[in-house]
């Protein structure tokens, strides 16, 4: 089974952040955004056009565009 | 107070975005502040100053960054400024009510060891979500005292210069703790900042853990770094190497690790919320149900650009008027009370009229910056930036692109200006290179007169055709430029939306005024020249030998016609006649005359071409030029009915359109090419933009002018 990621979370639900994939630029700015192993995430809402969409994260909200999304990949027990 | 001159504090402002540094800054600085540019770029710095208790506290406000990695430009500016010895204390500021985000950058800040004075802002926003803070603890851990502040309302800020004051008097202590890695990341350090301890001199010592954590986090070719040294940088890049193959992820990302790790222990120990009930929102957060909702976000958005455009124009209207009117009636004194002379001819010719054609412009500037001001201080627009994020992907450019280009079609001047928020250069000058193509409302009337005069059915849709034209070609250049000029990876779209929150008075004046002074600046310098070398250009030489002789023509009318209604007109004629003439024969006609072969394959005359060369000064002034040239009036009283009719008999219908496209898309006015220097700091920029355009026009009006010939 895939890996569940930030992008798959529905509205409202919450998931914890296992680990970040992808190169290592993305990386290294979602991580200094606070989307750290272990760090809380909230889906909030979706751009009218489906892409971006917003989360909540260390206390503030976070606009992540879904290729993005994608690479946050969650702890499989949220 | 004399020797006051001698105790000066230099403190640098660092800071999160949206914590409300510039808010704070301005409180502390009042009005005296100048803008200065960090050496060799084009992002702008503040600097101001404040007298306090006999000290002379230099503020710098340095760019709001949420790291101090080398990502981006403004990070990188501000990362080599803190590294750098031009200051003595930094002054960290922060979002209560957002604190976990916002200490990241302070634990950089921690390990930098220079003296550091904390600022929790916002503090009424945090004591509204019930947020309560041990700021004396706070201080321990983080090694410098803190206080709380509300830049928006003043509140704390006394106290905070006091503070500073105290801490100029206490000889700024450097500051020693550090934040704590878990131990395979400490052992590099360790290993690297030994390294850095035996083998460089002194000057890198006292930092030298820092500058072993950047050596980790591959933040390389930063001033004030350890000189060149082959075997520090391959040790660097053995340790980043072992620690990614060790935990899977970069030396950079497993530092970040630590550091949330660093500041959660901290949150627990110092702070507290009361949590509201669950499954209540706040009111944020219902503001964003409605106004980002999937089917009314886009509507609700399209609305408030309509309201803005509406006021812009209708209130701006007004004021408009009254300038205009101003400098009618100073041309009129001044062609009264001076004796005919060079200046009289000058002033009434060129300059008056010239500044004054652009000066109308000044209160549409200043009310399309009081909504940007009110939308950005509010918070609404991160927010425009996540509803058209979509559809600005499509031309590799981001949200944030919207609004400038939206605003294009107002003036092109402050849409230009507006680019300043957004955060990559390259993103930046794409916006500003295509923003000439969306047209602008000087362009209109251009386009109305030869709509109206050559297509009479079809009015509306010619001018959305040219209007679709003009944004269609700024999409294309964008995609262009991105695949050729600006080529390389697109920046990750990470975008904060911050709180909303209601903006103040003295913030939105402040931005107005800011605007209003630089469009003034510029006008007292590019504009007036330009309408002097115009004028010049017009009016020499001033004998001008004509193939005819106007005195007999004269004498022959009164011969053959009685006085009367028809003699008078026979008269009128012969003068505007006359006018054209001697016009073909100045400078500036020899100069269309000159470059007509140019012109010539779209099949526009030497007017034309005048017209447009005319034009670059403002885009309205096609439309005079035109009227002088087709004598159906001189500038004063242009008789558009008479001018259409004229105009229809000089060229047929496709080339018309031709001339529209060319007037759409050719080098912009003056005024825009003026601000995309100032804004790019460069020539070379607004070159690009004047060729790029002329050539788009050029190719355009002739395939119009070829295809149209055939049909």
């Amino acid at each position: 089974m895939a890996a569940k990621t930030l992008y798959d979370l529905p509205h409202g639900v919450q998931g914890v952040v296992h680990k970040i994939a992808g190169e290592n630029k993305l990386k290294r700015r979602l991580a200094e955004m606070g989307l750290v192993q272990g760090a809380q995430v909230e889906a909030r809402q979706t751009a009218p056009l489906g892409d971006p969409r917003l989360y909540r994260v260390a206390g503030f909200q976070l606009s992540l565009r879904n290729e993005e999304a994608r690479s946050v990949i969650l702890e499989a027990a949220s | 107070m004399s020797d006051s001159a001698q105790k000066t504090v230099t403190i640098a402002l660092a800071g999160n975005p949206n914590c409300g540094k510039s808010a704070l800054f301005n409180r502390l600085t009042g009005a005296r502040q100048r803008v200065a540019n960090f050496s060799g770029v084009t992002v702008a710095r503040k600097e101001g100053e404040t007298l306090h208790k006999g000290w002379l506290l230099r503020f710098i406000d340095l760019p709001g960054t949420y790291s101090l990695s080398t990502l981006t430009m403004e990070e990188k500016l501000a990362q080599e400024y803190l590294l750098g010895n031009e200051y003595d204390l930094i002054l960290n500021i922060m979002d209560a009510g957002n604190l976990e985000r916002n200490l990241f950058l302070t634990t950089q800040l921690i390990e930098s060891g220079r003296p550091r004075v904390y600022v929790l802002n916002m503090a009424d926003e945090a004591r509204r979500k019930g947020i309560t803070i041990n700021l004396p603890l706070l201080s321990t851990l983080l090694d410098g005292p803190a206080l709380m502040t509300v830049a928006r309302t003043g509140e704390g800020v006394d106290a905070l210069l006091d503070l500073l004051v105290e801490e100029a008097e206490n000889k700024l202590q450097r500051r020693g703790v550090s934040v704590r890695y878990d131990s395979h990341l400490e052992e590099a350090i360790g290993r690297l900042t030994q390294h850095i301890q035996t083998h460089l001199g002194k000057q890198y010592q006292q930092q030298a853990r820092w500058r072993a954590i950047q050596l980790l986090e591959g933040n390389q070719g930063l001033p004030g770094a350890p000189p060149p040294n082959e075997h520090l940088a391959i040790q660097g890049e053995a340790e980043r190497y072992h620690l990614a193959a060790m935990h899977g992820d970069p030396a950079e990302v497993l530092l970040a690790n630590g550091r949330y790790g660093f500041i959660r222990g901290l949150l627990k120990e110092t702070v507290q919320q009361q949590f509201f009930a669950v499954g209540t929102l706040t009111l944020g957060e219902r503001l964003d149900g409605i106004l980002l909702h999937r089917l009314l976000g886009l509507p609700l958005f399209f609305l408030s650009m309509w309201v803005m455009f509406q006021t812009t124009f209708t209130l701006g209207k007004v004021p408009a008027e009254v300038i205009n009117n101003l400098f009618s009636w100073l041309t009129e004194q001044a062609a009264e009370l001076l004796a005919p002379s060079l200046l009289r001819e000058v002033l009434t010719g060129g300059i008056l009229p010239g500044v004054g054609g652009v000066a109308v412009f000044l209160p549409t500037i200043i009310l399309l910056f009081l909504f940007i001001a009110l939308f950005e201080d509010s918070g609404y627009m991160a927010r425009v930036a996540f509803l058209t994020d979509r559809a600005m992907h499509i031309i590799g450019l981001h949200g944030k692109a919207f609004i400038p280009l939206l605003m294009g079609f107002g003036c092109n001047v402050p849409a230009i200006m507006a680019t300043r928020a957004m955060e990559h250069p390259r993103d930046r000058l794409v916006t500003i290179l295509i923003n000439p193509f969306m047209s602008c409302s000087a362009r209109l009337p251009v386009f109305v007169l030869f709509a109206a005069a050559f297509f009479p059915e079809h009015e509306g849709s010619v001018l959305f055709s040219i209007y679709m034209i003009g944004i269609v070609t700024a999409l294309l250049s964008a995609l262009l430029l991105k695949k050729t000029l600006f080529k390389g990876i697109s920046e990750p779209f990470v975008l904060e939306l911050p709180p909303y929150r209601l903006p103040t008075l003295r913030s939105v004046v402040r931005h107005m005024w800011e605007k209003a002074v630089e469009f003034l600046k510029k006008m007292g310098g590019v504009i007036l020249a330009g309408s002097i070398i115009i004028w010049f250009l017009q009016a020499y030489p001033r004998e001008v030998t004509l193939p005819w002789n106007p005195e007999e023509r004269l004498a022959a009318i009164e011969m053959q016609l009685p006085e009367g209604k028809e003699r008078q007109e026979a008269i009128k004629a012969l003068q505007a006649e006359q006018s054209a003439a001697e016009q073909e024969g100045r400078y500036l006609g020899q100069l269309g005359r000159w470059i007509q072969p140019i012109f010539a394959p779209l099949g526009f005359d030497w007017r034309a071409s005048i017209a447009l060369l005319t034009g670059f000064v403002a885009k309205e002034v096609v439309i005079s030029t035109l009227g002088v040239l087709y004598h159906s009036g001189n500038k004063e009283q242009l008789q558009e009915e008479l001018l259409q009719e004229k105009l229809t008999h000089a060229m047929p219908r496709h080339v018309a359109y031709g001339f529209m496209l060319f007037t759409l898309l050719y080098i912009p006015c003056l005024a825009t090419i003026a601000v995309i220097r100032r804004e790019t700091m460069s020539w070379r920029w607004p070159l690009l933009s004047a060729s790029f355009g002329l050539s788009l026009a050029w190719l355009s009006a002739w395939t119009v002018h070829t295809v149209g010939g055939l049909l």
